[in-house]
């Protein structure tokens, strides 16, 4: 069994690599013609390139939205999850399914519908606007994560507590919170990656004022140079690739009441 | 920490068409432990949750020592329930699970875990604080549980089926512990039981409850002599019950002319006798029969006799010399003789036995 899974995280490390690796070279090779396997010369041009047109504003907007839009999520998916994930009421499975649905709504779809809602509201071109314009595909993912968590748990241990005469909020912070946080941290991360990701809504709703980095990658991939572009990739993937091991700790550590 | 007395009045809680609880009444008296013994689903789970406040009744109030408590939430009545389950907080260690309610009171870390190592100090666990819950067998789970309950200070110490998750030796252990809690801090107990045995061996008064309804409260003695129903007298194991008139000190019955011991109102009833109050060879109102069936239980052999007009099962030592086909004669003691109201439904009252 373990033999097997060293094997399946090898291939997974290979394949991985094998479209990581020819990128990380682009970023920092100054001249590569084909066929050769190796750059011919190595050079930071790509990279500063990319710096010097915004990557480090973009980059510090883009941690502001996403974290932005993890932690509404978070705070909103809360009751609704726990309500889906608790539930007994008819009809509760169908509901979690239909809550799927504006993900699967193409991004261009919802942009150009909350546009002009937003130019109204006072809202495009905002900061404001694009997080809340990326709740629509990443809220779905937060409300079935954390209804899936709250399956597992057990309420009774609620009413234990509140019995034993603990108020609402300890109850949340002593018994609900250590129970659950498995979960709700798999939800941050995930809604953080959703926006992290998006580019339509963001160059819409931000019409251009508001530069993540996705926005700033489509810019330069557009412009055909590839050593720009794969320096911008490099740019984009080290942060997400920085939480990957909180990620995996979440996942493989304590889960719901198990191993404590 | 004083236990109080409670008072459930007129207690009713329903869910959409069914009744989980009908019209309870019943007073617990301070400082005592209760006992509610019935079969499962009969509402005294839902009786422990209404006085808990886990459940708002439908009607009726719950007084603690005089005050209304009805609509006081849970965490200020001074009601504690311990689950079946016992449900400790499975991410905390023991000593955590056992300070929770005085870190609850806003007690110190420190003032809050030395009460706790005196709680568990009490129930003998003392030496596994450190533990963690599923790393506990069910017996020590359970006294972590009542350990937890107790730091809670309440006046009222509410129990659910204490001692059927645990194996026979262990059982005996946990009465043992139980009523020394109870004699040590003078709390007013109420134990929830499918057991008749556990329910009179813990409680100075027991009260038999069967499809929401509270059918008899009597000290554990009484509840066994003079049982007030077919129902409960079923549920004490009684098994031996027969149609009658009773005319004067003699009730007419299938097995013939039986001699009362003393005089009941007249009329159609229903004759009660225990398998262990039927006496073995001649005496008042003696029988014939032949054994059908023998049970062998380690502390008695349970004999059916089939009579000339019914059954009869009959309690005998378990060195009595007895054989399938045997001609026994027995006799039915007047004393023991229960005459009990002819009940009107038996069909839901044999359900309710099984």
């Amino acid at each position: 069994m373990k033999a097997r899974g060293l094997m399946v995280a090898l291939l997974a490390f290979v394949a991985i690599a094998a479209v990581l690796l020819p990128l990380a070279l682009w970023s920092v090779a100054q001249q590569w013609f084909p066929p050769a396997l190796w750059p011919q010369k190595f050079g930071l041009r790509g990279l500063r390139e990319v710096a010097r047109s915004g990557a480090v504003s973009a980059t510090i907007a883009s941690a502001l939205v996403a974290s932005a839009v993890a932690l509404l999520s978070a705070v909103i998916a809360y009751p609704a999850g726990r309500a889906l994930g608790l539930a007994t009421f008819r009809g509760h499975v169908a509901m979690r399914t239909w809550l799927i649905a504006p993900a699967l709504l193409p991004p261009m779809a919802a942009a150009l519908g909350l546009h002009s809602g937003f130019i109204r509201l006072g809202l495009a071109d905002t900061t404001l606007g694009v997080v809340l314009s990326h709740l629509v595909p990443a809220l779905p993912y937060a409300v079935s994560v954390i209804a899936a968590t709250f399956s597992g748990f057990d309420a009774r241990y609620e009413t234990v507590a509140r019995n034993l005469g603990a108020s609402r909020l300890r109850v949340l912070t002593a018994v609900t919170l250590p129970l659950i946080w498995p979960g709700l941290l798999v939800a941050v991360l995930f809604t953080f990656l959703v926006s992290w990701s998006q580019y339509a809504l963001t160059l819409i709703v931000g019409g251009g004022v508001v530069i993540t980095l996705p926005v700033l990658l489509f810019g330069l991939a557009s412009g055909g140079d590839l050593h720009l572009t794969a320096a911008a990739c490099v740019a984009f993937l080290v942060p997400v690739l920085l939480l990957l091991p909180v990620t995996a700790r979440a996942l493989t550590g304590s889960a719901l009441g198990g191993r404590g | 920490m004083r236990g109080a007395g409670v008072v459930i009045d007129d207690v009713t809680v329903r869910f959409g068409d069914t009744y989980a609880l009908e019209n309870a009444s019943l007073e617990l008296e301070p400082e005592r432990v209760h006992a509610l013994l019935g079969p499962s689903g009969g509402g005294k789970t839902t009786l422990l949750r209404v006085l808990a406040g886990l459940v708002t009744p439908t009607s009726g109030r719950v007084h603690l020592d005089g005050v209304d408590v009805t609509d006081l939430p849970t965490e200020r009545r001074g009601m504690v329930l311990v689950h079946q389950e016992h449900l400790l907080f499975p991410q905390m260690s023991v000593l955590a699970n056992v300070s929770f309610p005085a870190r609850a009171r806003g007690e110190s870390r420190q003032v809050a875990e030395g009460e706790a190592r005196a709680a568990l100090a009490q129930v003998k666990l003392e030496q596994h604080e450190a533990r963690m819950p599923h790393a506990l067998s069910g017996g020590e789970r359970q006294r972590v549980a009542l350990a937890r309950a107790l730091m809670a200070k309440p006046r009222v110490l509410l129990l659910d089926e204490p001692l059927s998750a645990l194996d026979a030796t262990l059982r005996d252990e946990m009465r043992e512990l139980i009523l020394s809690l109870h004699a040590a801090s003078g709390l007013t107990m109420l134990v929830v039981t499918h057991d008749q045995r556990e329910a009179s061996s813990l409680a100075h008064c027991v009260s038999v409850i069967d499809a929401g309804r509270i059918l008899q409260t009597d000290a554990p003695t009484r509840l066994y002599l003079a049982p007030a129903s077919e129902t409960v007298a079923r549920f004490l194991g009684a098994t031996n019950f027969f149609d009658t008139v009773v005319d004067g000190l003699t009730a007419r019955t299938s097995l013939g002319d039986l001699s009362l011991a003393a005089v009941s109102q007249s009329g159609a009833a229903r004759l009660c006798i225990w398998p262990q109050d039927i006496g073995l060879g001649p005496g008042e109102n003696p029988l014939t029969g032949t054994v059908r069936r023998l049970t062998f239980t380690g502390a008695e052999q349970r004999a059916r006799l089939a009579l000339s007009g019914g059954e009869l099962e009959v309690s005998a030592p378990r060195w009595a010399s007895l054989a399938v086909g045997q001609q026994v004669d027995v006799h039915l003691p007047p004393k023991r003789i229960v005459v009990l109201p002819r009940a009107l439904t038996t069909a839901r009252i044999q359900g309710a036995a099984r």
